[in-house]
């Protein structure tokens, strides 16, 4: 899908390289730090065309959010600032609707009083075979699987594995 | 794959005893029929031939230890939803892997994190459950757990972690007692990985076998990059998420990786369904509780 996409205001939530085309061999026009406001345009496959500060490019598509960067956020460019691009983030997310409620506020107050999954505690467990068989009895036939597909018009495609290395 | 390479020691050794030397020059007292036999048994085991009714025994073991840490939420509309997109998303596998008992839950724990066992035994935590955003980046890590049942990753990690030794006794064992016994260790050692996680190499690995798992479904196989860059925001001091940093290598490294990998070739898929309406019901009815 080329074209028909309204420029959206977005930003960067990680460093990223802005290409001259959709493609990794394509000249890198400029680096960018995390927390960049960017104007989102086309999409194409896993590229997104962005417009940032007059110089248009490409960028990865998992490199840059819609929505706005929030007021008074310092973004520095390290992989440090994990901390502020974690607000970067969520608020983006919530931005856009698809947090219902922020996470990080109401978990903390939320998890008194329910186990966690620590390795000490994975260490000590003890086999619980009734959760074992409500496990089995919860199991979905193949036809269950294709009706949810159909559902949402999800059409099963042949696609070779990737291949090796990395 | 990969995965052959601690193996070929194995068969070497065996092919080896079993056709190297001429059987007249053999010296027969010494011939020790017992290793012969623990060779065959190990070449049944490296050439995947642990029998599916064996790994799904392993896998309902190391199963049960997990619930035991953490039981199922208890919620069936959830438990069964997440079941048919895993019993669709295990459907793409193929023809042989379809067929086994798929299994899919989700452990009612803060703890952000997935789990695999051997046999299509899946399990997500509430907690990155609720991270998510879309049925496509269910299907993404769901996916990748598939991919570490497929390449039996789980199963490899502890014929290394335990020299053999426990996988052997329980898939030897003859007598139910013993092994009920074996397999009560084996648990004990299964826990013990998911505690220490797989190596590294196996996490890129199921990135890579997920995807595409995911797009042959029919999802948007980035919905899986999406999930790694919300895990990447989040403040690695927060406990809920120390088990899973510690056991994988870091978002951002994984996220650049399954880029690459991706680049040119799903970039096609991008544009399939990421099916965030339904989940994001679903989703409402644990969140409300």
């Amino acid at each position: 899908m080329p074209s028909g996409w309204a420029a959206t205001p977005g930003f960067t939530t990680r460093s990223a390289e802005l290409r001259a085309d959709p493609s990794f061999a394509a000249r890198v026009v400029r680096r960018l730090t995390p927390g960049t406001e960017a104007v989102l345009q086309a999409q194409r496959g896993g590229w997104r065309e962005v417009v940032v500060e007059g110089a248009r490019g490409w960028v990865r598509t998992y490199q840059v959010r819609a929505g706005r960067l929030p007021p008074d956020t310092v973004v520095t460019s390290s992989e440090q600032s994990r901390g502020v691009l974690a607000d970067l983030a969520t608020l983006s997310r919530s931005a856009s609707g698809l947090f219902s409620r922020s996470r990080t506020t109401s978990r903390t107050t939320a998890t008194v009083g329910i186990r966690g999954l620590s390795a000490g505690e994975l260490e000590a467990a003890q086999a619980d075979p009734a959760q074992l068989e409500k496990l089995k009895s919860h199991v979905a036939s193949r036809d269950e699987g294709r009706r949810l597909a159909a559902e949402a018009r999800l059409r099963a495609r042949s696609v070779k594995y990737l291949g090796g290395g990395s | 794959m990969s995965t052959l390479a601690p193996r070929a020691p194995v068969l070497a050794g065996l092919a080896l005893a079993l056709f190297a030397p001429p059987l007249g020059a053999l010296d027969l007292d010494k011939l020790d029929l017992g290793k012969i036999g623990k060779g065959i048994e190990q070449l049944q085991f490296a050439t995947g031939k642990v029998t599916r009714a064996k790994e799904i025994e392993i896998g309902e073991q190391l199963s049960a230890g997990l619930l035991g840490a953490a039981p199922l939420v208890d919620d069936a509309a959830l438990q069964q939803y997440v079941n048919r997109v895993g019993r669709w998303l295990a459907e793409q596998t193929s023809r042989r892997k379809s067929k086994w008992p798929w299994r899919f839950g989700v452990l009612e724990t803060d703890t952000v994190n997935a789990f695999a066992a051997p046999g299509g035994h899946v399990f997500i935590t509430r907690g990155l459950f609720e991270l998510l955003a879309s049925e496509a980046e269910l299907a993404g890590v769901l996916a990748h757990e598939i991919a570490h049942v497929l390449e039996k990753h789980h199963l490899d990690a502890l014929q290394k972690s335990t020299r053999g030794k426990l996988l052997e006794d329980a898939l030897a064992s003859s007598t139910s007692r013993k092994n009920r016994a074996a397999l009560r260790k084996l648990m004990g050692a299964g826990m013990q990985l998911y505690a220490r996680g797989l190596e590294r190499d196996d996490e890129y690995e199921a990135d890579r076998v997920g995807v595409v798992i995911a797009a042959r479904a029919g999802y948007d196989p980035y919905a899986l990059l999406d999930v790694l860059v919300t895990l990447d925001s989040l403040d690695p001091a927060d406990g809920n998420l120390a088990l899973m940093f510690s056991t994988h290598p870091p978002s951002g490294e994984r996220l650049a990786r399954l880029d690459r990998a991706m680049e040119g070739k799903l970039d096609r898929y991008a544009s399939q369904p990421q099916v965030a309406e339904r989940f994001l019901r679903i989703r409402e009815r644990i969140l409300s509780d």
